[in-house]
C-alpha cells in the first residue's frame, strides 16, 4: 500500500515537473521567447514544443509581422530528382548557405508553367489547359487557389498585353485579396522592387533587404489602366477593380521560371 | 541587536530574511536590496522588521539567489568586468530544475539584471534546436495529439529539415 502510494507521488511530482516550463508566467515566456526566437523557422519550432507555448507564440502577431518582413528570402530553385526521377523545387538558404531537405509542393502540371510571382509565400504560374488562367498555390502547405479563365485568352500569347508579373496584395489565408498584373511591356518600368542582398549576414541578426530600384508608376499611368488592379474574392469568385495602394511597394520580386524569391509567412504554416 | 555597528565596514548593516521552508538568513543590505522586492519592504517597514519573509522561494534557491546579490552588490570597474562575465556565465550554468527555481523566485524578487541573465540562458539552451530537443532540455510533456504532431510537421516541414 505504501509503496503504491509513494508510486503514486512519484507520478504526481514528474506531472508537476513536466508542467512547469510550460506553464511559466506570460512575461517570463515573452522574455525567453524574444530573446530565443529571432527567425520565423524559430519561430514555428518554439511554437511546436507544446499548447501553451503554442498559444503564445500565435498570439504575437506584431512579431510574426516583424518576423516576415526581416527575413531574408529564399531562394527557390529547381532541380533534376534522379532518384525520384522527377523535377523538384527547394529552398536555398542564404542564412546556412545550404539547399533545404524540404521539397517545395508543387504539383507536376505547374512545375513547367511559368511563374509570374511570389508574395506571402504563395507563388502565381501562368497555367494553360484550353483557356489561360492564374493559379496561386502554397508551395509550404500545398492550397491551391484557381483563378477564373482570363478574357481574351487566345491571344495572351501573341498580345503585347502579355503579363510580367502577379503581386498580391495580402496572404491568401486571410481571406479575400487583391492581385496585381503587370501589363506593361519586359522592361524596367514594371518593375516594383529589386532585391538587394547583402552578403555579410551575422546567424541571428536581421537580415537586411535593401531596395535598389524602386519605380513608382506615375499617376497617370494608373488612370490610364496601364496598371489594373483587381481584387478576387474567393468566396464569390468574383472581380472587382480596386485602386493602387502603397502597399504593393512592400511586395518583393520575382524572377524568371524557377528562380524566384520566396518569403514564407507564418499564416500558411501553422494553422491548425 | 546592533545594527550598524557589527561589521568591520559601516555599510555592512545586515537584514534577516527567511524562505518558504522556514530557514533564516543573514544578508547584507546592500546584496539583498538587489531585489526591489526586499528593497520595498525594508522601505516600508523601516529599522524595526525583523525577519522579512519570502514566501515564494525555497533556502537552497534563496542561497543562490543571494550568492549573485552579494556579487553584484558593487558596482563593477572595468577591470572586473571580464572577470564578472566569466562568473555570471559560469552562475547560470545549472540544470533546468534548479534554472527555473531560480527563474521564478529573481522574478518574485524582482531581480532585473539577474532576470535577464536568466532569460537569456533559457533563451540560448533554445536557439537551433528541435522542437523534441527543447522538450528533452526543460522535460516539457509533448501535449500535442499524435494527428496535432503529424499536421504541425506537415504544415512546416520547411522549418524543421
Amino acid at each position: 500500500m505504501r509503496a503504491r502510494r509513494r508510486l503514486w507521488i512519484i507520478i504526481e511530482e514528474e506531472k508537476i515537473e513536466q508542467e512547469k516550463w510550460a506553464s511559466l508566467p506570460n512575461d517570463l515566456l515573452a522574455s525567453i521567447f524574444d530573446k530565443s526566437v529571432c527567425t520565423l523557422s524559430d519561430c514555428i519550432r518554439f511554437s511546436s514544443v507544446c499548447k501553451s507555448w503554442k498559444s503564445f507564440a500565435m498570439s504575437h502577431k506584431e512579431k510574426h509581422m516583424q518576423l516576415t518582413n526581416h527575413q531574408l528570402p529564399y531562394l527557390m530553385i529547381s532541380f533534376w530528382n534522379s532518384e525520384k526521377d522527377e523535377r523538384q523545387q527547394s529552398l536555398y538558404s542564404f542564412i546556412d548557405h545550404r539547399i533545404s531537405n524540404f521539397c517545395l509542393r508543387i504539383p507536376n502540371k505547374y512545375k513547367h508553367s511559368k511563374c509570374y510571382g511570389s508574395s506571402h509565400g504563395w507563388l502565381i504560374f501562368l497555367y494553360k489547359n484550353k483557356s489561360f488562367r492564374l493559379v496561386v498555390l502554397n508551395p509550404f502547405s500545398g492550397a491551391v487557389i484557381h483563378l477564373p479563365p482570363m478574357e481574351n485568352s487566345t491571344s495572351t500569347t501573341s498580345s503585347n498585353k502579355h503579363i510580367d508579373k502577379v503581386i498580391l496584395s495580402r496572404d491568401p489565408s486571410h481571406g479575400s485579396f487583391e492581385f496585381y498584373k503587370d501589363r506593361i511591356l519586359c522592361g524596367s518600368r514594371g518593375r516594383i522592387l529589386s532585391l538587394n542582398v547583402v552578403d555579410s549576414i551575422d546567424e541571428y541578426s536581421s537580415p537586411i533587404i535593401e531596395v535598389i530600384e524602386e519605380v513608382d508608376p506615375p499617376v497617370s499611368d494608373i488612370e490610364s489602366e496601364v496598371y489594373k488592379i483587381e481584387e478576387f474574392n474567393l468566396e464569390d469568385q468574383s472581380f472587382s477593380s480596386v485602386q493602387v495602394d502603397q502597399r504593393f511597394a512592400l511586395h518583393l520580386e520575382s524572377d524568371c521560371e524557377y528562380y524566384s524569391w520566396i518569403l514564407p509567412s507564418m499564416s500558411n504554416c501553422l494553422e491548425l | 541587536m546592533a545594527s550598524s555597528t557589527s561589521g568591520s565596514s559601516s555599510s555592512s548593516k545586515v537584514v534577516k530574511i527567511r524562505s518558504s521552508d522556514n530557514e533564516n538568513f543573514e544578508v547584507e543590505e546592500a546584496a539583498a536590496a538587489r531585489s526591489e522586492t526586499i528593497k520595498k519592504l525594508l522601505e516600508d517597514v523601516g529599522d524595526d522588521a525583523d525577519v522579512i519573509p519570502l514566501p515564494n522561494v525555497d533556502a537552497k534557491t534563496l542561497v543562490k539567489v543571494m550568492e549573485w546579490c552579494k556579487k553584484h552588490m558593487d558596482d563593477v570597474d572595468e577591470l572586473n568586468k571580464e572577470e564578472m562575465k566569466t562568473w555570471d556565465a559560469e552562475f547560470v550554468d545549472m540544470d533546468q530544475s534548479c534554472l527555473y527555481n531560480v527563474l521564478l523566485a529573481a522574478n518574485f524578487l524582482n531581480i532585473k539584471e539577474l532576470l535577464d541573465q536568466l532569460t537569456q540562458k533559457v533563451a540560448d539552451m533554445i536557439k537551433g534546436k528541435s522542437p523534441e530537443e527543447i522538450r528533452a532540455t526543460f522535460n516539457i510533456k509533448n501535449d500535442f495529439t499524435p494527428e496535432e504532431e503529424a499536421e504541425i510537421r506537415k504544415q512546416n516541414a520547411w522549418a524543421f529539415e
